[in-house]
């Protein structure tokens, strides 16, 4: 409830502080005007039902409360409008602060959080939250003020009856309290039954060539009607319980009115001698205004239940703008001149979930890590799947920060140098290639913003990517999907090793980045990029054959320490992890 | 009620795609829920009747209040029987309602919950008959959403549509009969408004409905920007894209804030509409009921109370009637969509009952020629012949047709021309079950299960006990990796298998299909996440499982096949070359160029 208050205090922020006063204002309008409508019937029918029987007031209060039902109209109308346009803009700027807060968050935090649920919080979380603020202007406002106007208005028109308003109120707003509180436990229960039907149906989905493989078809089906069974069954059992409000809103609406019948037909003209006839008016109104009481009684229920749902909402989304960005720009960052790309790690020890303060169990990844890579020259990295070496380079243009040691390029600590610059200078190409939806073009000039046409065709062609991009239809204008899907494995790790090159870095690292590249362009890719020595070259491999004409070979061994760092020859000598590797690549090789 | 985050994906993304226009598909849909509706024909027959009972007596309550007004309460002297007639009206109408509006909506909620459960088992079904081609050719999200959201949006719109419907009719002819039978000059009055209300009505709903679907549109427009940009994260901080990123999402986001608003404001439209016509309603009928009353003592006060009450029993049911329109038309969209699915042709159509016996693993390719799409022959006169127990190897670039040629083997896709024969019985002879039972297959990118890791080894072979799973498990080289899992063996795979590495899904896929002992194992890039080193201790492994037993290899590293009986290179879908490593190195061709890339620096 706390993170939904402060979410909810937005609609008091000055730039929609008018619209809220307007909306409020708009409500407490119509509120009252509700409440007046019976009582000025009310007033029609005692005229009706008196001996005057004079029709010019009947033409009149006819007349009035047309007018007034206009205006109400009118006045809801504006209600809505302020409220939608309050509600909408709140929504829009959660989901743009979430958004922005994405692009902040370090991957421990995505990881923990995971993507379908970031989905949801932008979208369906947000969703509940425009609901709650349109809400606030309306039934969350609404209820209360009528239901204290109705019983006021019901008092001032007649105080005998009054009694039964005492009685009703209280009895039904008892029996509402304990229905909802049962049927929310249920409903929690359902969206446990919902995410495992889901559950079953995504790795159903996801799993269809194992199933066919397996034929495990008719076990599939079996283990489903489970799940499905059980989560009707819930759902079932969930509307019963809540079906249980009508029997008694319509009991309690029913005793009210028989109630009011009988006390103003009888009892009141007996106790206080007042004509029966002059009662048919009070009747009247004080029907309406017992079902104005209702109503809101049932209006107020359902908004609790949208509330304890909100406040689920809004503790998701506070969760996610909480988070401080671990990685940031120190308060004077450094933009190095004449920038050489000198690296240099001492002493680096590095722990996934350290900086954010959990996980302190999992230990390091990375332990006690030293070695200067020289501008302009090529290493390879290589050692065992989980020894680190992605976690390695990855330190480098600071997507983690070091957990121990320190990381300097041109001897300056990387922490100090300005963030957008140190990133500007390395290009990362990642193991699974990342493709943006858009043209080819758009997705070559993320590396460079202002690049031409040239330019582009140029990166291209260093990446090899020039063949099967002349191949498709509108060449460098072509669609790619998201995700790049309508592209191969190798088309994207070649684009997005375009994209890469096209800036010019003083720092390339591939990460595996060309596994899925066949053999010919491979050796193409070679050439144009580490073998021209434009820049430094970190290349990590699982193929000893890839690096061993680098200048320096960097070797993790399993545990995250650094096993050996030199020549293919001095390793060959030197480091045992490094020949054990060479020869389950090359051992027993009779060429 | 149905509602929430669920793990479905991204919501709505695909809500409002492939809507249907014409009239008569539209109607299908509808014939199409109405036959699943159809299985329940005594709860329906109930729920009318729980309906009818609960319009019936809300129908009484205004007569018995003019009745009471009237006759008792507006003359002179006292009268007990009033008190009784009162008291046991209330009673006998309470009752009435009670039950009418308690079974309606349990009823109403239990049948739409089953056929919501009919529709997703026959859904489900459907799942398991599909193609491989379907889900190759959709997205998982769109086969998600299909699943979860539009079966949810039948379920809500049945839950609604059937009795608001069935109550509106009732309402408005109750309401009608009891207004004539009350006083016909006001009826008059009632009636004479109606068709400014349709207007009214009617526009509002189709406004909202318009940008309801628009923000449908624009939501999936923002959706799909912010799974592409989580995704895609790294690449964003590390091109300093997160500006790009922020401007691009900022155009979606006020898209859909203008959206919202527009289908906010019509949308709210509808109740102070509705309210209006109720007020103006109620003084024309008590203004001209005065006149009548006072000026032609043609009615009576309560009369006048009691038509008013009416004439709101009238209008409400129009209104809803409006609305189920357009419950109407998303629960068409989400049929149609469903249907779709499980309307889409079965693979298992036109498949023969003959089951594969025991086969020794003789494996032949004649003359094969295949397309994914109509015009596009991916391969080309493939021409092979494994004998039983041999390995055989393909290797080529990417996109060559190395993995078609499985797919065409386990007949995930059939071939245009040509045959393929297993001990020189053609496959297509027989039942695609039974041959899939003789094949097992490792895939490059591996699926686990929710379950225990023990239960995804046991995947292929539930009865098989647990020393079974150990050796198998062993043999794939994963038994240590699973020793040191916290609940070695009984550890729980998540969401498939996000909490194990690539290289460990490959093993356990490994171990999986050892245990499943298939007379065919196809290993499809099954070690290319595995470290180099394990790698090597696997080759054994693989040594002993392709040991008499017919093997297809396909391999990145070149290192890994050297030692099959025959290697296959394909280029551009067609046989290059054929031989094994010594031949085809002798050769010179292809192949030895191959390797040389990978190996020849190293001499």
């Amino acid at each position: 409830m706390k993170d939904l208050f402060k979410i909810y205090l937005r609609v008091y922020q000055k730039k929609h502080i008018v619209f809220s006063i307007f909306a409020i204002l708009f409500l407490i309008f119509d509120v009252l005007i509700a409440l007046i409508i019976p009582s000025i019937t009310k007033g029609i029918f005692d005229e009706i039902n008196s001996e005057g029987n004079r029709l010019s007031y009947i033409y009149r209060t006819g007349a009035i409360v047309v007018g007034i039902a206009l205006v109400a109209v009118l006045i809801t109308v504006m209600n809505n409008i302020f409220t939608q346009r309050v509600s909408t803009r709140i929504t829009a700027e959660l989901r743009k602060d979430l958004f922005s807060k994405i692009q902040e968050l370090s991957f421990s935090n995505v990881d923990e959080i995971t993507t379908g649920t970031l989905i949801t919080i932008v979208s369906n979380d947000t969703a509940q939250i425009q609901q709650i603020i349109m809400m606030s202007f309306r039934a969350i406002l609404r209820s209360p003020l009528t239901l204290i106007g109705a019983i006021l208005m019901a008092y001032l028109i007649n105080q005998q009856l009054f009694v039964i308003i005492l009685l009703i109120v209280p009895i039904l707003s008892l029996f509402i309290i304990i229905i909802i509180k049962k049927a929310s436990s249920t409903f929690l229960i359902m969206q446990e039954r919902i995410d495992d039907l889901n559950t079953k149906l995504n790795e159903t989905v996801s799993g269809a060539r194992e199933i066919k493989a397996f034929v495990t078809e008719e076990q599939e089906m079996e283990r489903f009607n489970l799940v499905n069974d059980n989560h009707s069954n819930t759902i079932i059992k969930a509307y019963k319980r809540i079906a249980n409000i009508d029997p008694l809103i319509i009991l309690i609406s029913n005793i009210g009115i028989g109630a009011v019948l009988i006390f103003a037909g009888y009892l009141v003209s007996i106790l206080t001698g007042e004509a029966r006839t002059e009662m048919v008016g009070t009747i009247a109104a004080y029907i309406s205004y017992l079902q104005q009481i209702i109503m809101s009684l049932m209006m107020l229920s359902m908004v609790a239940v949208q509330l304890s749902r909100g406040a689920i909402s809004a503790q998701r989304i506070q969760k996610v703008l909480n988070i401080r960005p671990s990685i940031e720009n120190k308060a004077e960052p450094i933009i190095v001149d004449n920038f050489k790309g000198r690296i240099e790690y001492r002493d680096v020890s590095f722990g996934y979930g350290y900086g954010d303060g959990h996980n302190e169990a999992v230990g390091l990844t990375l332990k006690n890590i030293s070695f200067v890579i020289e501008p302009k020259s090529t290493v390879g990295i290589i050692g065992s799947t989980g020894s680190g070496k992605t976690t390695l380079v990855q330190l480098l243009p600071r997507l983690y920060d070091v957990t121990s040691g320190t990381i300097y390029l041109d001897g300056i600590d990387i922490r100090d140098i300005d963030l957008s610059f140190l990133r500007q200078q390395i290009s990362y190409v990642t193991q699974e290639a990342i493709i943006f939806s858009g043209t080819i073009t758009d997705n070559i000039r993320q590396g460079k913003e202002d690049a031409n046409l040239e330019e582009i065709e140029q990166a291209a062609r260093f990446a090899a990517a020039d063949e099967f991009i002349y191949k498709t239809e509108k060449e460098f204008n072509n669609e790619v999907t998201q995700g790049g899907t309508n592209l191969s494995g190798g088309q994207r790790q070649r684009l997005s090793l375009a994209r890469a090159l096209i800036r010019e870095p003083k720092i390339i690292i591939l990460d595996d980045s060309t596994s899925a590249v066949d053999a010919k362009s491979e050796a193409k890719i070679k050439d144009n990029v580490y073998s021209s020595k434009k820049q430094t070259t970190i290349i990590i491999a699982q193929k000893i054959s890839s690096i061993r004409n680098c200048d320096k070979i960097i070797v993790l061994d399993n545990s995250g320490r650094l096993d050996g760092f030199g020549t293919h020859k001095e390793l060959l000598k030197e480091s045992e992890v490094y020949r054990e590797i060479y020869n389950s690549q090359f051992g027993g090789n009779d060429e | 009620m149905n509602r929430g985050p669920g793990r479905g994906g991204p919501r709505g993304r695909f809500a409002y795609f492939e809507m249907p226009k014409e009239k008569h598909i539209q109607k299908k849909v509808i014939k199409r829920i109405w036959s699943y509706l159809k299985h329940y024909p005594s709860s329906i027959f109930f729920i009318t009747f729980a309906i009818l009972l609960y319009a019936l007596f809300s129908l009484s309550l205004p007569h018995i209040i003019r009745i009471v007004i009237d006759d008792y309460i507006n003359v002179e002297s006292v009268n007990f029987i009033a008190i009784v007639l009162i008291i046991g009206s209330v009673i006998i109408i309470t009752v009435a309602m009670s039950i009418g509006s308690w079974f309606q909506r349990v009823l109403m909620a239990t049948v739409a919950t089953k056929v919501a459960k009919d529709i997703r088992r026959d859904a489900f079904i459907q799942l398991q008959q599909l193609p491989i081609k379907y889900y190759d050719k959709n997205s998982h999200g769109k086969i998600m959403s299909i699943l979860t959201n539009d079966i949810e949006t039948i379920f809500n719109a049945l839950a609604q549509i059937v009795p608001q419907f069935i109550s509106a009719i009732i309402l408005i002819i109750g309401a009608i009969i009891s207004m004539l039978y009350t006083s016909w000059q006001l009826t008059l009055v009632v009636i004479l408004l109606l068709p400014i209300a349709l207007f009214l009505i009617i526009f509002i709903t189709s406004k909202a409905f318009k940008y309801f679907r628009n923000q449908q549109i624009q939501l999936g427009e923002v959706n799909g920007i912010v799974q592409e940009n989580i995704m895609g994260l790294k690449v964003v901080k590390l091109y300093n894209q997160e500006k790009a990123m922020i401007e691009k999402f900022n155009q979606s986001n006020t898209e859909l804030e203008k959206a919202s608003y527009q289908a906010g404001v019509y949308s709210g439209l509808m109740m102070p509409i509705i309210r209006l016509l109720d007020n103006i309603l109620y003084s024309l009928v008590i203004t001209v009921g005065g006149i009548l009353k006072i000026v032609y003592q043609a009615v009576t006060v309560g009369q006048i109370q009691a038509i008013t009450n009416f004439a709101r029993m009238f209008v409400r049911p129009i209104s809803n009637i409006a609305q189920i329109y357009n419950l109407l038309q998303a629960a068409i969209a989400g049929g149609y969509r469903v249907f779709n699915l499980i309307d889409e042709k079965s693979e298992y159509i036109n498949d023969s009952d003959l089951e594969l016996e025991s086969v020794s693993g003789q494996v032949e390719f004649s003359h094969v020629y295949f397309g994914y799409e109509p015009n596009q022959t991916v391969l080309k006169d493939i021409n092979f012949k494994v004998d039983s127990g041999n390995t055989i190897a393909i290797v080529g670039p990417t996109g060559s047709g190395k993995t078609t040629i499985i797919n065409l083997l386990a007949r995930y896709y059939d071939i245009e021309q040509g045959n393929i024969l297993i001990d020189g019985k053609s496959i297509y002879d027989y039942s695609k079950k039974s041959l899939r039972l003789k094949i097992g297959i490792v895939l490059q990118s591996t699926y686990l299960f929710n379950g225990s890791v023990l239960d995804n080894i046991k995947y292929g072979k539930p009865d098989a006990t647990f020393k079974e799973v150990v050796e198998a498990a062993k043999l794939a080289q994963v038994h240590e990796i699973i020793e040191r899992l916290p609940h070695k063996y009984n550890t729980r795979v998540q969401e498939g298998g996000i909490n194990f590495s690539h290289g460990e899904r490959q093993l356990i896929s490994i171990a999986r299909t050892i245990l499943s002992n298939p007379a065919i194992l196809v290993l499809d890039e099954a070690t290319s996440s595995v470290d180099t080193r394990t790698e090597a201790k696997i080759q054994k492994s693989i040594g002993l499982l392709v040991k008499n037993r017919t093997s297809f290899i396909i391999a990145h590293r070149l290192k890994t096949i050297k030692n099959a009986d025959h290697i296959l290179v394909i280029l551009d879908g067609r046989i290059v070359e054929a031989g094994n490593h010594q031949e085809l190195m002798e050769r010179q061709g292809v192949y030895a160029e191959m390797y040389n890339l990978q190996f020849g620096e190293i001499q």
